[in-house]
């Protein structure tokens, strides 16, 4: 935990403030939607830009800004649901593969190997070409596809964790395995998963609007900016808005994602400072020696 | 025109040198005002505890700290009469290989993984003594045969992890003098390796300078090294120099009471089996702190209450050589009322 | 050396196994009756009769290693079985539509090294500079594109609006040309990304100040001593890539309308074709994994470091 506040303040602030930006949308969006997103108005369909609606409309004259307001909450809720079925999953996988050891490791790792050669979406697909398109298949699915990430990164950090001498005289003192789990090795693999989880989250958020893309994902009505943009492409030559608009939100939103993921990554380098921060230092250097 | 340099100049002239690194949390100024001099042919021992500056000392002038550190320095450092801090990058990229050599701590990782050791060494006699590839790897054949390396031919076709510890350094030994430089920097050449391997590389080390009569400053706190080399020793302690003298005189009769304190702490073979190891006592001091005084003073037998008032100077020794000085006042006094 | 490769061969071949027993668990696992759904599929009436003949035709009331080892048995000598909703043998389907999906694997590729070449090369020669920074700007943009989303921009830029491009269709070298681009960039400025960083981890290792204390400059630093302890990690991004871009191949064939096996793979997912959904899970698993162990033998044979690990 202490490690991920750690790495929110790396960060920088305007990555945390748009991925915030999009949370706050997720949880007040219903109450700042100028009209139901799934009111149907034949009478003002395809609407350009308008005091009424500020974002116009589509072919069945529902309010686009409402609709990519409740499709943030579709992506981000749908997202934080797969992450945490995942993350679970994947974190009692590791677990049990990283402090077992030998056969067990063996078995779930080739499984977790298979996993992470095919790419997500292929599992995920079939998945929901078997059990048929619908909003909860979907969500199982793509945890399914994502569970053998996280259990690789358990694993690693599990195992790297036994090793270490503390855990070691644990063992030796006499401390159950639950209570070396729950109490030391949960609470270290947490940490990371967190981690990786809010890097991971803009490609999960595309493979959810991938699937609906396709129709195997969210089903119509509820609004998902996937399937916005697929309903929006038979008008883009007329309303190319239709198509624009779901695709800049969904692709702001896995920016912000994605910087965030590679702040972490790069946050691990030592870099020179920028020379704004260099006469801070100094300044402050010098303030601190003539005191 | 090496050899007919004077041998009373100095080649290496530092004076009131004082580094600060900055990073993004904390400055700290591991080189506080530092002096020196190295003539030419001659080997200085730069000793004191890890922290203690001895490696930033040497590497800022030259502009070899590691990515992602902002240094400040002021002072200067003249190498052949010219001023390193205010050369320009291009004058520093011929003194660096070309008349500075450098032998780095640990050699697996100064050594680039993935290229083979020839064509490491070849290309700095390339870029500073304008040999073609072909006369390049020829030296380098000899450089390797040099230092002590068997089979050189074969080994230039080789990867550094291929090699032992004791030959990687010797490669890096070889890597160091490939440009022909006049100053070598030894940063800690033997801490990385096994006891056995450290004594035969500073054999290694003594019998090259004194075939190529290169001068040397070997960075260290072994003092095994400073007696197996050096003429000269400095010994730092947080930054500052505490005392400057050859190597006789300040391992034979310490005076500064650090100097004394490392000595008596590195044990002996002729000290009783069972006998105390005697370490000092404390910690070194925060650098990213000013230090008013002496910086020994908190864990010096000596002190006095104005040695944490006032920094003390470099003060020559009374009755002994010229060059020799120490930092410490209070000793000063009862050593020249002593002889 | 061999050894290694070997025992990396054997892995490959039990997850080869692993791909077989996934794509056969999932069709077997299909929630309700198979026999009910294949009559239904035929059309005409479906009675208990009708069912029941079918379950015996498909070897359904078999027990489930015994139907495994039929079907495996039948994959070995080619036959994928047949389309559900159209009849027509699974496997010269898939041949029909292999052409279009591999010049759409080919001409991503292409793409990808050409932008991920590109970008990380500005980068890298004035790192932390203004191109660095445009650069990466584009970088991060371009990989959090949706594949669709750029698709259909491109379609709107090229063909509706310059209308200089085909947008439809797999007509001949013109009507690649978006395709490729669309499912490209992304991996592409991935790509960039990968080499950015790494080639920053690189110039903070010591052997760089060795580099400088020879007297070299940083690009000279940058291209030999850098750059070589980053071709791994390029190597094991552009397997990564290609799975990438095949993955892309789902959504970027039904956009532009190619008979591709992904755009197959997408309708058998749309109309529950479980013969056709499980016999392209099982070509793309073997694919991918077969990709994986070729970069994993390639990269071995590069870098020094895992040759000797390999020896040793």
């Amino acid at each position: 935990m202490k490690d991920f506040i750690s790495t929110l303040r790396a960060v920088g602030w305007p990555i945390n403030l748009l991925i915030a930006f999009f949370i706050f949308i997720t949880l007040f969006g219903s109450f700042i939607t100028p009209y139901d997103p799934n009111a149907q108005d034949l009478m003002s369909a395809l609407q350009s830009f308008s005091t009424r609606h500020w974002l116009g409309t589509d072919n069945l004259g529902r309010d686009t800004l409402s609709r990519l307001i409740s499709g943030a909450q579709t992506t981000l809720v749908g997202v934080t649901i797969i992450l945490a079925m995942a993350g679970t999953v994947g974190m009692v996988l590791g677990t049990i593969s990283g402090f077992f050891g030998r056969w067990v490791d063996e078995v779930i790792m080739r499984l977790v190997d298979f996993g992470l050669s095919v790419p997500s979406l292929f599992v995920a697909l079939a998945i929901v070409g078997v059990f048929g398109p619908s909003y909860w298949n979907m969500i199982i699915a793509l945890s399914i596809a994502w569970v053998p990430i996280y259990a690789r990164l358990t694993r690693g950090v599990v195992k790297a964790a036994v090793n270490q001498p503390h855990i070691e005289s644990l063992r030796v003192l006499g401390a159950s395995r639950t209570r070396i789990i729950v109490h030391h090795l949960i609470p270290v693999a947490l940490g990371q998963v967190l981690i990786y989880a809010s890097a991971d989250a803009g490609l999960l958020a595309l493979a959810i609007a991938n699937l609906s893309f396709l129709g195997l994902g969210v089903q119509p009505p509820l609004a998902e900016w996937g399937q916005m943009l697929v309903s929006g492409m038979p008008y883009l030559q007329e309303a190319p808005r239709l198509v624009i608009l779901p695709g800049v939100a969904l692709t702001l939103m896995v920016v912000g994602f994605n910087l965030f993921g590679e702040s972490i990554a790069l946050a691990k380098n030592p870099r020179p400072l920028s020379k704004r921060k260099l006469a801070l230092r100094r300044q402050l250097f010098m303030k601190e020696k003539a005191a | 025109m090496k050899d007919m340099h004077d041998m009373n100049t100095s080649l290496l002239e530092v004076a009131n040198l004082s580094v600060t690194l900055h990073t993004a949390k904390t400055s700290v100024q591991p080189v506080d005002n530092v002096s020196y001099s190295v003539k030419a042919g001659e080997v200085l021992a730069i000793v004191g505890e890890s922290g203690s500056g001895k490696t930033i000392m040497n590497m800022a002038p030259l502009g070899l700290l590691p990515a992602g550190v902002d240094s400040e320095m002021s002072g200067s450092v003249r190498f052949e009469g010219q001023d390193l801090l205010s050369a320009g990058n291009g004058k520093l990229r011929q003194v660096r290989g070309g008349e500075i050599g450098v032998i780095f701590q640990d050699p697996l990782s100064a050594l680039n993984p993935v290229r083979r050791i020839g064509r490491q060494i070849a290309e700095i006699s390339e870029r500073h003594l304008g040999l073609t590839t072909k006369q390049a790897e020829k030296k380098v054949a000899e450089l390797l045969a040099l230092v002590g390396l068997p089979d050189p031919l074969s080994r230039m076709q080789q990867f550094p992890h291929e090699l032992s510890g004791g030959m990687r350094q010797r490669v890096g030994i070889a890597m160091s003098l490939a440009g022909e430089p006049k100053l070598l920097i030894a940063d800690e050449p033997t801490t990385a390796l096994d006891v056995t391997v450290q004594a035969q590389i500073v054999e290694l080390l003594k019998d090259l300078q004194k075939r190529l009569r290169m001068a040397i400053v070997v960075i260290t706190h072994d003092f095994g090294v400073v007696s197996g080399m050096a003429n000269k020793v400095a010994v730092m302690y947080a930054g500052r120099l505490s005392e400057l003298g050859s190597v006789d005189d300040v391992l034979l009769d310490p005076v500064h009471p650090y100097t004394r304190g490392l000595l008596k702490s590195v044990p002996s073979l002729d000290s009783e089996i069972g006998s105390e190891f005697i370490g000092l006592p404390g910690h070194p001091p925060d650098l990213s702190r000013r230090i008013d005084g002496c910086p020994f003073a908190p864990r010096c037998f000596a002190a006095l209450e104005s040695c944490r008032e006032h920094r003390p100077p470099l003060l020559p020794v009374p009755h002994s050589a010229a060059a020799r000085v120490v930092a410490c006042p209070v000793v000063l006094n009862s050593h020249a009322e002593a002889v | 050396m061999l050894k290694v490769a070997i025992n990396r061969g054997m892995s490959a071949a039990v997850l080869i196994v692993i791909a077989s027993i996934f794509s056969f668990i999932i069709i077997a696992a299909f929630p309700g009756n198979v026999a009910a759904l294949i009559a239904e599929l035929r059309g005409g009436f479906v009675t208990h009769d009708v069912v029941a003949k079918v379950a015996e035709d498909y070897g359904l009331n078999d027990p489930l290693p015994v139907r495994y080892f039929a079907w495996v048995g039948d994959v070995l000598q080619g036959d994928f079985g047949h389309s559900l909703r159209t009849g027509e043998d699974v496997s010269a389907a898939i041949v029909k539509r292999l052409q279009a999906t591999f010049i759409l694997i080919a001409g991503g590729i292409t793409v990808t090294l050409i932008v991920g070449v590109t970008l990380g090369f500005l980068g890298a020669m004035w790192p932390n500079g203004t191109v660095d920074r445009i650069v990466r700007v584009i970088a991060v943009v371009c990989v959090s594109v949706p594949k669709f989303f750029m698709a259909a921009m491109l379609i709107l830029a090229f063909g509706v609006m310059m209308n200089l491009l085909p947008t439809f269709g797999f007509r001949g070298p013109l009507s690649w040309i978006l395709p490729s681009i669309a499912v490209g960039i992304v991996p592409g400025a991935l790509l960039s990304r990968i080499a950015r960083v790494a080639l920053e981890e690189a110039m903070s290792r010591p052997y760089v100040v060795t580099a400088k204390s020879k007297g070299f400059g940083r690009r000279r630093i940058i291209f030999r001593d850098a750059l070589p302890n980053i071709v791994p990690v390029c190597l094991t991004a552009v397997g990564m890539d290609i799975a990438f871009i095949t993955q892309s191949s789902l959504i970027i064939e039904p956009i532009f309308s190619w008979q591709g096996v992904g755009a197959y793979f997408v309708e058998a997912a749309r109309f529950r074709d479980l013969p056709v959904l499980q016999s392209c899970l099982l070509l793309f698993s073997v694919f991918f994994i077969i990709v994986n162990l070729s970069v994993d033998l390639i990269v071995m044979t590069v870098d020094p470091l895992q040759r000797r690990a390999a020896r040793a």
